[in-house]
């Protein structure tokens, strides 16, 4: 039963970074439908961008954090004005093809300037001493990921229903002519949604980075993403940080029990056979908009 | 399609001939002759580069039938390549089938392994659909992986031997170019010839819109899981050449990245022309040796700087060549070459 329980607290824990950096991606799709392929590189690349900050240049935590947000901004609104804006109504695969592009850009400039290599924030800007609850063990520094998660997705979602910006994404994701027809500036939302997501993956880069250290290999996060988004539904926030938490819990305990009897690897499918069998029965998954189409 | 002037079909077989008129039959030619006599004068190098980009063709056709023209997008080809391979590998090995038997065997294998996958793609489409065949992608490799026992796994992998043909061992590059171009040209024929028949219009119709489609009377299940079946039949000819090229298998020949170049390599090229397969297999394949090949010379012009800076370059500049090629010509090379043969034919004429 502990080591029951120790699987879903750290599947949890995981499942929050899975739903935050799905937010991130459902945002970029809501906004302006399309799929960020290079969500899980710039997510990478953010992180080592904050180890500069906060290691390289010991800038004390606060500033760190601020300037990692900062450089999100900037390299968002950069990729959106100069790769995205000339595609627009060009067909969607060229735009996805952009989006890979520009992860192998990413990817290119990461190894350009920190190569690659494995590394940790010295000092730690998050406690990691162990913690007990009763029996389990959890670190301090994954409880502050919780709640750091759950405080960005009740102000995301605050900020959708309550501010003027929010209102006016909102009708952009719901039908681009209407919206433009309306004197709503279609391009700045799409700006206003790449620059969020942006500093949604920056968080979600630091957060992942302090508990597993940052390495190359973060950017495989955001293939472990898709499921959860299509599980969640692709056009709700809520849907993509249920489905995280739902998929992270799932495959670390079938990872756990499943692990010894077929040789490893169960964590890198078990998500995408969860997926086959929930679209079978919910084409749109948990909470997604379900299309009614006409000819 | 524009002819030139006096140029006029008194049949319709005639006017729906792919090679319509003389000067196109000596192009065709010409380029076949240069095809035979290439490998003569090739470097071993460029020869391998060919029969890779040969191999790749035909999984790019494949995804084009799927893709291009029925508008299923998968993300899925280099695992159903791999499901070809190791397929078409047991059978050689553990069964001692000849060539002529495991690979069209194999081909229908994986077809089917398609359609199992393909499934969901009878109630999703789009983006739902790109996720499932990931799934596939994932799922078939870690199969791969993990029957240790029949195909090897990580750390063995299969080697499978020369394909003997009339009692001559195919066991030098040369030889196996011919044996791959004459397989690249047949399934190029194959796919061209699909995407003009009754088959490829339904793809289209379902492409364009599914419903319409439905309402017209194409049944849609039966016309999107042959849309898969036909993909994978041409991921399973294309790993079953690379498993005779290669004479070595192993899971990590057949990763997610190539899956995703395959459907760059068809969106650079230009979706849903059997031209523009080749056309981005090719850009995509030469760009990258270049790359390979002049980023060290680059390196050597500035001895100051690090050598690992080089490393990503290669990196940096396929990732700028396509983003910017993209941005540009976002309907791909294709586009690009019809409007030039458009205006070739209607010169001294703009339009």
């Amino acid at each position: 039963m502990t080591v029951f329980l120790q699987y879903t607290l750290s599947g949890l824990m995981t499942g929050t970074i899975y739903g935050l950096v799905a937010m991130g991606f459902v945002l970029i799709y809501k906004a302006s439908k399309i799929l960020n392929f290079a969500q899980g590189t710039i997510l990478m690349f953010l992180a080592y961008v904050s180890w500069s900050f906060f290691t390289q240049l010991h800038f004390p935590p606060v500033l760190a954090f601020m300037a990692t947000l900062c450089v999100a901004v900037i390299l968002a609104l950069v990729v959106e004005r100069f790769a995205l804006r000339p595609l627009i109504g060009q067909p969607l695969l060229a735009i996805i093809m952009v989006t890979i592009a520009l992860s192998v850009l990413f990817e290119g400039l990461e190894f350009l300037i920190w190569e690659s290599e494995h590394k940790v924030y010295e000092p730690m800007w998050l406690p990691e001493d162990a913690m007990h609850l009763g029996s389990l063990i959890m670190s301090q520094a994954e409880l502050y990921c919780f709640a750091i998660a759950v405080i960005l997705v009740l102000s995301l979602s605050l900020f959708f229903k309550y501010t003027r910006r929010g209102l006016l994404m909102r009708a952009v994701a719901e039908d681009h002519q209407a919206a433009q027809s309306r004197g709503i500036r279609v391009h700045n939302v799409f700006a206003w949604s790449w620059a969020i997501s942006a500093i949604v993956s920056a968080i979600g880069g630091m957060l992942l980075g302090s508990i597993v250290g940052i390495s190359y290999a973060m950017s495989w996060i955001g293939l472990k993403v898709f499921p959860v988004v299509l599980l969640g539904g692709l056009e709700s926030l809520h849907g993509a940080v249920i489905a995280g938490l739902i998929v992270g819990v799932l495959e670390n305990i079938a990872g756990g029990y499943l692990d010894p009897l077929v040789g490893g690897g169960v964590k890198d499918i078990f998500p995408y056979i969860i997926l086959i069998i929930v679209l079978l029965i919910k084409p749109y998954g948990l909470f997604g908009l379900v299309r009614i189409e006409r000819i | 399609m524009i002819q030139h002037s006096g140029i006029y079909s008194t049949s319709y077989k005639e006017d729906m001939a792919i090679f319509r008129t003389i000067p196109h039959w000596s192009w065709f030619i010409a380029f076949l002759i240069a095809l035979i006599v290439f490998p003569f004068v090739a470097t071993a190098h460029i020869l391998n580069l060919l029969c890779i980009i040969g191999i790749t063709v035909v999984a790019v056709h494949g995804l084009n039938l799927l893709t291009g023209l029925c508008g299923q997008i998968s993300v899925g080809q280099a695992a159903f390549m791999g499901f070809g391979a190791y397929s078409y590998g047991l059978l050689v090995t553990k069964l001692g089938l000849p060539f002529w038997v495991a690979l069209p065997l194999a081909a229908v294998l994986t077809g089917f392994s398609g359609v199992i996958f393909g499934l969901p793609a009878v109630r999703v489409k789009g983006f739902y659909l790109l996720v499932t065949t990931l799934g596939a992608q994932f799922i078939i490799i870690w199969l791969i992986i993990h029957l240790r026992g029949l195909t090897g796994g990580m750390i063995w992998g299969l080697s499978v031997a020369n394909v003997r043909l009339f009692g001559y061992a195919l066991d030098t590059d040369i030889k196996k170019y011919f044996f791959i171009m004459a397989f690249v040209v047949l399934m190029t024929f194959l796919a061209k010839s699909i995407s003009r028949s009754r088959l490829g219009r339904a793809f289209i119709a379902i492409r364009d819109n599914d419903l319409a489609a439905e309402v017209m009377g194409i049944n849609l299940f039966y016309y999107k899981l042959i849309a898969f079946f036909t993909c994978s039949v041409f991921a399973g000819v294309a790993g079953s050449l690379w498993a005779l090229f290669i004479n070595h298998l192993h899971p990590d020949q057949f990763v997610l990245m190539d899956s995703i170049w395959y459907l760059g390599m068809l969106i650079v090229g230009g979706m849903g022309s059997t031209m523009g397969a080749i056309f981005g297999t090719v850009f995509f394949k030469v760009l990258s040796e270049l790359i390979v090949i002049y980023s060290p010379v680059i390196a050597d012009l500035f001895p100051a700087v690090e050598s690992g800076i080089f490393a990503s370059l290669g990196h940096l500049i396929f990732a700028i060549v396509i983003l910017l090629f993209l941005i540009f010509e976002p309907r791909g090379i294709n586009h690009r070459w019809e409007i030039l043969k458009a205006s070739y034919r209607l010169h001294p004429f703009a339009y």
